[in-house]
């Protein structure tokens, strides 16, 4: 078995071929073809070089086939188009999982309204209906997917792709700051929303019910939501280490 | 010899379709195969080979797979189109055609 003297020639022989996937296919029929010639040349009796020097002549001038194969391939134009693949399937699964997110918060929404029409004491405690509270889970839910679908809105190609899309410029991690200040601002208004609602809805849903003693867990609703923003932003905007 | 050689490399295209008119092969099939029906006499370059593959299958005579190999590189096998079975049936027809008007200009007029 004399393979990685074939294989060493062919890899000297394309070094001077463009890049590109037929090339690379070119490369690999031929290697076959090779091989097995040169295994037949030595079954035949031939010695390791006078079958090695038979394979090598029989190829010829692999300059023309070069001239057919087309020019290098665009990787960063490869690239974008797989960039986009997967920036199309994220932004479906955000979209997708917001939309849940929002059909549950509105379930739990007139759930707890018509529990709360009908009297019906399901989440009863000493003596009080708490069933208004899901009006408030139902709000606190919201909150995550609107957050998903703004970031899915904005999700755009990395700089080094720019050329393909229509207005990108900048450096790289110049717009990847950008975003990620962008995204910590809207973050903080809804943040801001967020506990002004949870606050509000405290106070109403605590007088409706006076159930003081269980209400304060619309703080930890809150908390939950914000370190969930939080680790979002660490996952999709990471600070660039220098 | 170099007049023969001439041509026929002038009709590989047509002598690769012909082969692959019996069953699916890959180069270095292709080029034994060759070899046995010229008695030793004809072999094609590999870079020759490969051209007229290329060629054929961007005229959409032939289509391409990848054998599966299990040890070693894996072989590129070619299996002709109905397209490509016209074109080989036309190359024959032109070159029996040649053939028949060469044996006419050559051969003495009686």
């Amino acid at each position: 078995m004399d393979n990685l003297r074939i294989r060493k020639y062919m890899d000297q022989l394309f070094e001077n071929g463009p890049i590109n996937r037929r090339t690379l296919e070119l490369k690999e029929e031929l290697i076959a073809n090779a091989l097995e010639k040169y295994n037949d040349l030595t079954l035949r009796g031939y010695n390791e070089d006078e079958a090695f020097q038979q394979v090598v002549s029989s190829i010829g001038n692999v300059e023309q086939l070069f001239a057919e194969m087309g020019p290098d391939e665009d990787y960063s134009q490869a690239y974008y188009l797989q960039w986009a693949r997967e920036a199309q399937e994220k932004k479906a699964a955000l979209t997708a999982v917001s939309a849940g997110l929002f059909l549950l918060a509105g379930a739990v929404f007139i759930f707890s309204l018509l529990l709360h029409w009908y009297n019906i004491k399901l989440l009863y405690f000493d003596g009080r209906n708490l069933n208004i509270l899901g009006v408030g889970i139902a709000l606190l839910i919201c909150i995550v997917p609107t957050s998903l679908l703004i970031y899915a809105r904005r999700i755009q190609p990395p700089a080094e792709l720019s050329d393909y899309t229509a207005g990108g410029a900048a450096a790289n991690s110049e717009i990847r700051k950008r975003r990620r200040k962008r995204f910590k601002q809207i973050k903080g208004s809804l943040e801001g929303l967020m506990w002004l609602l949870i606050v509000i809805f405290y106070f109403i849903i605590s007088f409706a019910t006076h159930a003081w003693y269980i209400t304060w867990i619309l703080f930890l609703g809150g908390a939950a939501v914000e370190c969930l923003l939080d680790a979002l932003t660490k996952i999709f905007f990471p600070v660039d280490k220098e | 010899m170099s007049i023969t050689a001439d041509i026929i490399r002038g009709h590989t295209e047509t002598i690769i379709l012909a082969n692959l008119m019996e069953h699916d092969s890959y180069g270095y099939q292709i080029n034994k195969d060759i070899l046995r029906k010229t008695d030793n006499r004809y072999e094609l370059k590999e870079a020759t080979l490969y051209t007229a593959f290329r060629r054929l299958e961007q005229a959409g005579y032939i289509t391409a797979y990848w054998g599966d190999e299990k040890v070693g590189a894996r072989r590129r096998y070619y299996s002709i189109t109905q397209e490509g079975r016209k074109a080989c049936e036309r190359g024959l027809r032109e070159w029996k055609e040649a053939k028949a008007m060469i044996d006419r200009l050559l051969e003495p007029a009686q």
